[in-house]
């Protein structure tokens, strides 16, 4: 008798020390000790970001348009078909590339001559890397309206240099074969200081060795640079690209700004332009959800490239 | 001193910050709450009929504690003159209800438009918007859902306000039997301004022209002898060359040829022949037209920089300010073709159904009819009122003038750049075609395929 009730109790302490040692177990867990962390920062995420990104994915599978309510009973591709077919966003889907690419190219090219010519021995460069980098502080409503009063056809600064040499006006903002090009200058104007300081970030990580030992090697200054010194510059380079085309795709808020209006010039229209002429003009949300999509799918086609690089290298 | 200043100002302002976001929550709290009282007393209220506004703001009406917002486009000039002047007399009239006017500015109404769409389908409607009659409001009437407040009874059996106003405002007004809207003024849109200065020297008399054909030998005249441009025109929007290629097309080809390209059966030869001369006009524009907006494009008839523009007539408020004197400084036709017509442009304000503020919104639409406020809106905006029965004592010879015209034309276009004509859709795709095609350079074929292939 005592001897069961023994037992009992003995089987009743080691359930309770069972679930204390389940208990410690799950408090110990790392998974668990992490959820204060990353549970809150996760699920806001997931839900504004990744949720909305399905969202709009889900509504361009419908064809909601108007006023109205989406119906959800028969999902398909159509709007991704009339997409294709739509000579506009086309269009707009070329500009939007040359954008993308002239404008990365030119950002880099003067950003990294900037750089170098910075990180030589000359004298108050810390103000002149202030000076170029200022740019870049402006807002896109003061960069967009300096810009088009530089390319003013009457006064602007421009039209007065072409003046000076005895070269007739240029209308610049109402050529359709000038405009993506001026839009580009602009942007690089004001982004060429940004990867300038990315580039000097790079370069002041070099170690001086480097250069002394290609010099000692008895290597001219150029093929210093072309040989020793730039290779080692891509992961700047990279993490600029990324940063600026990304930034291209979208350069919605510049445009708007340079216009005023949600129809840049003809020539000028790129994706976002068009998204939100549909949307919100047309009051084609299914087809604007399809154009949204479309430009999600090139920004992510642009970064995960690098992300797999960063991988690659075990930087992630 | 000065210290103990700083911090009593700190003080003041961290109460004021707290005072304000207590403020915002209420606001908070009666947007929610609203929704449960939106749809009893409209009708009851608006029932009672006779009444004329003086006595009925005596009578003890239950007002929902949300405050009246009304959305408008008038951020500048005379409209921002007309628009006070009127929530002026409001609140005079009405003391014990709370406004909030807000202005959303931009050419041709696209910002506002805008705003108010996203508005609606978000089922957050403000208790009165300001938009254009007429096609403009179909995309709300075609919708699922009843997106507009019927104010048939409430606003146009009151006061007996319908007999007051004329047919077409009537009718732009009116779906289905069902009033929505309550139109506050009229602006001409076949005007021909030219500057007075420019057409003498150049020894040109714009009265003899009969059609727009006839008015390039007249811009050629004014670049040859002037140092102005034949013609001022802004680009930036590609709205005002819509709109300028419906005055060529009207004059060219009359009202009915123009009413069928609105209802889908335009002819192609002729929005070709009208699109072709458009084209030739365009030689005579400002070489800055891409960047101008059409307040800087009237400036260069005030400056003399060009001879014609073709504009509604609130470009003779720019004149007005700058004191510049109609017939000696400036003056204008109708556009070459179109003198027994003019083109209808209106304004209004309109009701959204599910009403935030149902009772004090009704109240506001009374008063947008009233005589009083049709007469203080039009005298400062450069339009002209759609009652019958006000005076024009107050208006100038210019406007005068405009109401005469009104009365006396043969036919009365709406206009297709002001959304008149055209549903809203169109009215895009309409603005894509000309920003597409017909902005420099100018790809006739193309352009006016595309007007035809849109309507």
């Amino acid at each position: 008798m005592v001897k069961k009730m023994g037992t009992e109790k003995g089987a009743k302490n080691k359930q309770i020390g069972h679930n204390q040692v389940w208990i410690r177990k799950l408090t110990k867990n790392d998974f668990v000790k992490s959820l204060p962390f990353w549970l809150l920062p996760v699920s806001l995420v997931g839900l504004f970001i990744y949720g909305a990104i399905i969202w709009n994915f889900i509504i361009s599978l419908t064809d909601l348009s108007g006023f109205g309510r989406a119906s959800f009973d028969s999902l398909d591709f159509d709007m991704y078909v009339r997409a294709l077919s739509d000579s506009q966003l086309l269009f707009a889907t070329q500009n939007t590339f040359v954008l993308l690419v002239a404008f990365t190219v030119l950002c880099l090219i003067l950003g990294l001559a900037l750089a170098i010519l910075l990180d030589q021995d000359i004298r108050s460069r810390g103000k002149l890397r202030t000076i170029y980098l200022l740019p870049f502080s402006l807002a896109f409503i003061v960069t967009g309206q300096v810009w088009l009063w530089i390319y003013n056809y009457n006064y602007g600064v421009v039209n007065t240099l072409t003046g000076a040499i005895g070269l007739p006006p240029i209308e610049i903002i109402g050529n359709p074969d000038h405009i993506l090009a001026a839009v580009i200058i602009a942007l690089a104007w004001q982004f060429t200081g940004y990867t300038m300081v990315v580039y000097l970030a790079g370069l002041r990580a070099i170690p001086d060795e480097h250069f002394e030992a290609a010099r000692v090697a008895g290597a001219k200054k150029y093929r210093i640079y072309w040989r020793v010194i730039i290779p080692q510059l891509k992961a700047s380079m990279a993490s600029a690209a990324v940063i600026l085309m990304v930034f291209a795709l979208k350069t919605f808020d510049f445009l708007f700004a340079m216009f005023g209006q949600y129809r840049p010039q003809v020539g000028a229209d790129i994706l976002a332009t068009k998204m939100v002429r549909e949307a919100f003009q047309k009051l084609e949300w299914a087809y604007g959800a399809a154009i949204a999509v479309i430009l999600f799918a090139l920004a992510l086609g642009i970064i995960s490239p690098y992300i797999y690089y960063q991988y690659r290298v075990n930087q992630l | 001193m000065t210290a103990d200043n700083g911090t009593g100002s700190d003080s003041v302002s961290r109460r004021t910050v707290i005072g304000t976001a207590a403020g915002l929550a209420t606001v908070g709290l009666a947007g929610c709450g609203s929704g449960d009282t939106t749809e009893a007393p409209a009708d009851t209220e608006g029932g009672d009929t006779g009444d004329n506004g003086s006595t009925e703001a005596t009578e003890e009406t239950q007002y929902n504690s949300t405050a009246l917002e009304v959305l408008h486009a008038w951020t500048g000039g005379g409209g921002q003159n007309a628009i006070n002047a009127v929530a002026e007399g409001f609140k005079e009239r009405y003391p014990d209800i709370e406004t909030n006017f807000r202005a959303v500015g931009a050419t041709a109404n696209v910002q506002l438009n805008q705003l108010i769409n996203q508005r609606l389908a978000n089922r957050n409607p403000p208790g009165s918007f300001n938009a254009w009659p007429g096609a403009h409001l179909t995309q709300f009437i075609e919708a699922d859902t009843q997106i507009l407040g019927d104010i048939t009874e409430s606003v146009w059996a009151h006061d007996d306000m319908e007999s007051a106003f004329i047919d077409e405002a009537k009718e732009l007004s009116r779906f289905d039997g069902r009033y929505v809207t309550v139109p506050i003024g009229s602006h001409r849109l076949n005007n021909l301004f030219y500057n007075m200065d420019v057409i003498e020297s150049a020894g040109v008399n714009p009265e003899d022209v009969e059609s727009p054909a006839d008015l390039i030998p007249l811009m050629e005249t004014v670049e040859a002898e002037t140092d102005a441009v034949g013609m001022a025109q802004s680009m930036a929007n590609s709205n005002t060359q819509l709109q300028l290629w419906g005055a060529i097309h009207l004059g060219m080809h009359g009202y009915q040829s123009y009413m069928d390209v609105m209802n889908g059966e335009g002819d192609l030869e002729e929005v070709r022949e009208s699109v072709d001369m458009h084209r030739q006009y365009a030689q005579f524009f400002n070489e800055d037209s891409a960047t101008v907006n059409p307040p800087e494009a009237n400036q260069k008839i005030m400056n003399g920089d060009a001879g014609f523009y073709h504009q509604g007539n609130w470009m003779a408020g720019g004149y007005n300010a700058n004191d510049l004197t109609y017939e000696e400084d400036w003056g204008w036709i109708a556009f070459p073709g179109t003198s027994n017509m003019y083109t209808l442009h209106m304004d209004a304000f309109v009701s959204p159904a599910d009403n935030p503020s149902p009772e004090k919104s009704i109240r506001w639409h009374r008063y947008v009819g009233s005589k009083e406020a049709q007469v203080n809106f039009n005298k400062h905006k450069g339009s002209i009122p759609l009652r019958s029965d006000v005076s024009m004592e107050e208006f100038g010879p210019f406007l005068t003038e405009t109401m005469e015209d009104f009365q006396n034309v043969e036919y009365r276009p709406p206009t297709v750049a002001h959304g008149l004509a055209v549903s809203p859709g169109t009215l895009v795709d309409l603005r894509e075609v000309f920003s597409s095609n017909f902005m420099g350079p100018y790809n006739v074929d193309e352009t006016s395929q595309g007007i035809i292939d849109t309507i």
